[in-house]
């Protein structure tokens, strides 16, 4: 069943990475990445950060590898690269006028965004057993970029949101906190940048009022569900960089071919089911045999 | 319509969620459908409910609409998949801290309770409408997983054949003799009445042994009366001749017995604890609602059996209380016209 991890070489230019950086991570699920080294077999694509990345160039004209295309900032490519590139990567940002249209496909990634797989969303049921577990208190509310905020050390910072009964949140931490499914209070502006409505997905709240606005959140067992179920759905709808990573693989054909029995794998997924959860071994381990075999059949037509 | 009434069997067991499948197929029927049932075997473990789920998400059926039903069913996938809840994976959501639930508190159970509510809310929410049994099964829905579901309240079994009677001299609960269903506190609360009332229970299950010997220690064997199995005409007679009904469950989904009572122009009296009973018992309208205690149920069977007037008055507002439930409006829900 296992078929080698397809490689795929990046090359690099003057502009930062760190833009292209989710999309590379979410990527990492599918393909190894790796520096451009010419003493390695040839990768099976070529991803370029930026259009000044260097060997970009001939790498345009290896018709073997396909090579994708990051683009900066409503960029417009040069012509050889509008011509000979297999798709382009562009950050899909709320404010940004429109993704230019190019001869290659655009692949947009969300902006911000984050791999909503990687944050599993804890209900208040769950969270509630485990302050049990963990023998926290049961009102155990956390505010984070709002005056006076929760003492926390970054590597602290998932778990207590993911335990925590709900939080007042704004800046860096609020997409982790809505992909946990956290019950939230964010400000308005924050609510605006990432499309959250109030009494939808987050309760909008003054700044000064915000740690206030949780504790009340934190008492109402209903409203506290409803809004942490639909706020993980939206990060999922607008926020998760995955479906974006699958369908730069799936450009650059890197991606395996469905399969009959991929089938499993794709309602196993559809339901949120972290990789190497219990569940999904056993059920895979009980088709593997006819997982195979159908494998087999595939490759021998 | 083709309409396929999806529902999980557990082997052996035939209760309320079973008579509630056969008797919606049988509404669907006679509302001009074609109308299958489809169920496939369920494990209640906390490994195998996962397998139990993915059955469902794997098996192909062909129908215009799926309503489905119980756990798991509700995991099939269909473009037009309607939900009427009965319950939810008890065990891991409200019972969790039950001495049956097998989700304990260590990383493993919860992790897999943490994917079941996940499992759970996104089967859920592909449905094209989401309806459940009882304002008490819509509440758990929106408390564990933040969905909306609107209560779709239908007749129980024996619907038409149930008819008032006269005021006997034994209050009557038909039941499973089952720890959920507590038929112990029933019969220590007749410790605690001294009129001439009898207790008499109908029903079998894994706590007949037990409950022998507790009325024996109780010395209330002349007053309490296990009557077993019995057939519907048995049934029917003995709600109509019942002073009143007495049913406690523990947070019970819907629980058809109150239902049948009342259409049995019954007062029924249970405790604060019941569940889905307490949408429809108004405590001293159309019966007593009580402390779970023998004390508090044994007070109230003594109020009923020294006013039988008061009971018979109770009777005629609970009978009026459900006289509008039929299925049609039912079935018209959840085919969405």
């Amino acid at each position: 069943m296992t078929a080698a991890r397809p490689a795929v070489e990046l090359l690099v230019g003057l502009r930062p990475v760190t833009a292209v950086e989710p999309v590379l991570r979410a990527l990492s699920r599918f393909a190894t990445l790796r520096a451009r080294d010419p003493g390695l077999p040839p990768p099976d694509a070529r991803i370029a950060t930026s259009t000044d990345a260097r060997g970009l160039r001939e790498a345009l004209h290896d018709d073997a590898v396909p090579v994708a295309v990051a683009l900066h900032d409503g960029e417009e490519p040069p012509a050889e690269v509008a011509a000979r590139a297999a798709a382009f990567l562009v950050a899909r940002r709320p404010e940004a006028p429109g993704i230019p249209l190019l001869g290659a496909p655009v692949v947009a990634w969300p902006e911000p965004s984050i791999d909503a797989a990687a944050h599993p969303p804890l209900p208040p049921l769950v969270r509630r057993r485990w302050r049990r577990l963990l023998g926290l208190p049961d009102q155990f509310v956390v505010v984070l970029g709002f005056d006076p905020a929760t003492p926390l050390g970054d590597r602290a910072v998932a778990s207590a949101l993911a335990t925590c009964e709900a939080a007042a949140v704004r800046g860096r931490w609020t997409l982790v906190a809505l992909a946990l499914g956290t019950p939230l209070v964010t400000d308005a502006s924050t609510a605006r940048r990432l499309g959250l409505r109030d009494d939808c997905e987050v309760a909008v709240s003054a700044p000064a009022s915000a740690a206030a606005a949780a504790r009340a959140l934190a008492l109402d067992e209903r409203r506290s569900a409803r809004l942490g179920a639909a706020a993980r759905h939206v990060v999922e709808q607008v926020h998760d960089v995955v479906p974006s990573a699958r369908a730069v693989a799936r450009r650059l054909g890197i991606l395996a071919p469905e399969r009959p029995g991929n089938v499993l794998h794709a309602r196993l997924a559809e339901l949120g089911t972290p990789e190497g959860a219990p569940a999904a071994m056993r059920a895979v381990a009980a088709c593997e045999p006819f997982l195979s075999l159908a494998s087999v059949a595939d490759t021998t037509r | 319509m083709d309409v396929c009434v999806c529902g999980a069997q557990a082997p052996f067991v035939h209760g309320g969620a079973e008579l509630h499948m056969d008797n919606l197929v049988r509404a669907l029927r006679d509302a001009g459908h074609r109308a299958e049932l489809v169920r496939l075997p369920t494990a209640w473990d906390k490994v195998r409910v996962f397998e139990a789920a993915l059955a469902w998400r794997l098996v192909p059926i062909d129908a215009d609409v799926v309503i489905a039903t119980n756990f798991p069913s509700y995991f099939v996938r269909h473009p037009r998949k309607v939900v009427w809840l009965f319950h939810q994976h008890r065990i891991a959501y409200d019972a969790v801290d039950a001495p049956w639930s097998d989700f304990g508190l260590d990383d493993d159970s919860l992790e897999a309770q943490r994917l079941l509510t996940e499992w759970d809310t996104r089967a859920l929410r592909e449905a094209e409408a989401l309806f459940t049994t009882s304002g008490v099964v819509a509440d758990r829905l929106a408390r564990f997983n933040g969905l909306d579901g609107e209560p779709l309240y239908h007749p129980p079994p024996l619907f038409e054949s149930l008819h008032p009677g006269g005021t006997g001299d034994y209050v009557f609960c038909p039941t499973r003799l089952e720890g959920n269903k507590r038929p112990a506190l029933l019969t220590e609360a007749m410790a605690y009445v001294h009129a001439p009332t009898r207790l008499v229970l109908a029903g079998r299950g894994t706590l007949e042994n037990e409950l022998r010997a507790r009325i024996d220690a109780l010395a209330v064997a002349d007053r309490v009366q296990l009557a077993g199995f019995v057939t519907d005409e048995r049934l029917v007679d003995l709600y109509a001749g019942a002073l009143a009904v007495v049913y406690a469950p523990f947070d019970e989904d819907y629980g058809y017995v109150t239902l049948q009572a009342f259409r049995a122009g019954k007062p029924v009296i249970t405790t604060h604890d019941a569940g889905g009973v307490l949408e429809w018992v108004e405590d001293g309208v159309t019966g007593f609602v009580t402390d779970p205690t023998p004390e508090g149920i044994g007070t109230a069977i003594e109020r009923m059996a020294a006013d039988p007037a008061l009971a018979s008055r109770m009777g005629e507002k609970a009978r009026a209380r459900v006289a509008d439930l039929s299925w049609e409006p039912v079935v018209a829900r959840l085919l969405g016209r």
